[in-house]
């Protein structure tokens, strides 16, 4: 199960300044809007790429902490550079927080844009507060990476709100109850468990 | 089939938190500063984009093909990128009627002569300012309208 972030105290303050972050847009204007919201949230270190071509590059050559994506290139679906990168097995860029920036999507790119990995997708126009949201969102979340045969990317099943009222016995195995066995020998010491949770000196 | 989870911790999770940064409200202020001061070359890139997508409706007889649609569809995403810098009230909703629009036409054969015009002449209207957001709201439920009518002609076309 993961751990609504909502259930922690939002912070007050943020440093994104050691954060490298890559902005991908074919439109120049577009990499600026993205590049000038980043720059204002204190990431001194932003990359651009105006093509999935060039941020292919450059993310095979840097470590790249964020990536902004639109999810409408020139050459291809900002989606099937988000899935590209996800199956690529660079590490740490594979598992990086990726925010695919999207307008009005066409049927196909919907499903696209679920599917692809990315860790949220953010409507057009972007706005700093939201985008900033997401960020906090997914910089404290403990959402685990999930690689499938048909899926690389953030457990999408974040939103878990308890076992479907239609499906009672559930659909994880998290869901199902767990069966505890009797006893098989007498319980602890306080000493014993002392000696489990407290770190001991160790010399060599 | 193998599926693998794993807990990773990012550089944002171990970052984010470090002392030295800055107030989050100052974040948000300081980017919506910086995306002020790119407000004038948005708008010169909506207006040109709405005379482009103009131009290409400019027949209201001739259906666009199918890889224009596309490209208008894709104009109307760059405008609506351009809107974050922006702050024309209505222009975003109009703009989100128009990509339903041409999303409907992409998914259809038929066409309704002008069926594009409607929706261009309101983007222009948007822009300068000149209507209300109650004349707005009508004015793009039109659009939405039109948009059901040819989803509907096109269910109607397929009926033996």
């Amino acid at each position: 199960m993961v751990t609504p972030p909502s259930s922690q105290p939002p912070p007050s303050r943020i440093n994104l300044r050691s954060i490298k972050a890559l902005c991908i847009d074919d439109n120049a204007q577009g990499l600026d809007i993205l590049s000038q919201t980043l720059l204002g949230f204190g990431v001194d270190r932003v990359i651009r790429a105006q093509s999935a071509e060039e941020a292919r590059a450059i993310l095979k050559k840097e470590i790249i902490d964020l990536v902004l994506c639109d999810a409408q290139l020139a050459d291809e679906s900002g989606n099937d550079v988000v899935r590209w990168l996800r199956r690529s097995q660079m590490e740490p860029n594979c598992h990086a927080p990726i925010f695919v920036v999207m307008g009005h999507a066409l049927k196909p790119e919907v499903i696209n844009a679920r599917d692809c990995g990315s860790s949220f997708v953010i409507t057009k126009p972007l706005s700093p507060a939201v985008l900033m949201q997401r960020i906090l969102w997914v910089a404290a979340a403990d959402r685990a990476f999930v690689e499938a045969e048909n899926y690389a990317g953030p457990d999408r099943r974040f939103k878990f709100e308890g076992v479907p009222a239609d499906v009672p016995e559930g659909r994880r195995m998290s869901d199902k109850g767990a069966n505890l066995g009797q006893p098989t020998g007498a319980n602890m010491s306080q000493e014993e468990l002392d000696g489990m949770v407290k770190p001991q000196k160790l010399s060599l | 089939m193998t599926v693998i989870i794993r807990k990773i911790r990012t550089a944002l999770q171990r970052e984010y938190l470090k002392s030295g940064g800055i107030q989050i409200q100052v974040a948000i202020d300081q980017a919506e500063e910086n995306l002020g001061s790119l407000a004038e070359q948005c708008l010169d890139q909506i207006d040109e984009t709405i005379d482009l997508i103009a131009e290409m409706t400019a027949d209201p007889r001739r259906r666009p093909s199918t890889s224009e649609l596309l490209r208008i569809h894709a104009l109307v995403n760059v405008m609506l990128g351009a809107c974050a810098a922006t702050n024309t009230p209505g222009l975003v909703d109009t703009l989100y009627a128009l990509a339903r629009l041409v999303a409907g036409l992409l998914a259809t054969d038929t066409w309704l002569d002008g069926a594009l015009t409607p929706a261009v002449n309101l983007l222009r209207l948007v822009r300068r300012g000149v209507l209300g957001p109650d004349e707005i709201e009508v004015l793009v439920g039109g659009i939405d309208q039109c948009t059901d009518r040819i989803s509907r002609l096109d269910h109607l076309a397929i009926e033996p």
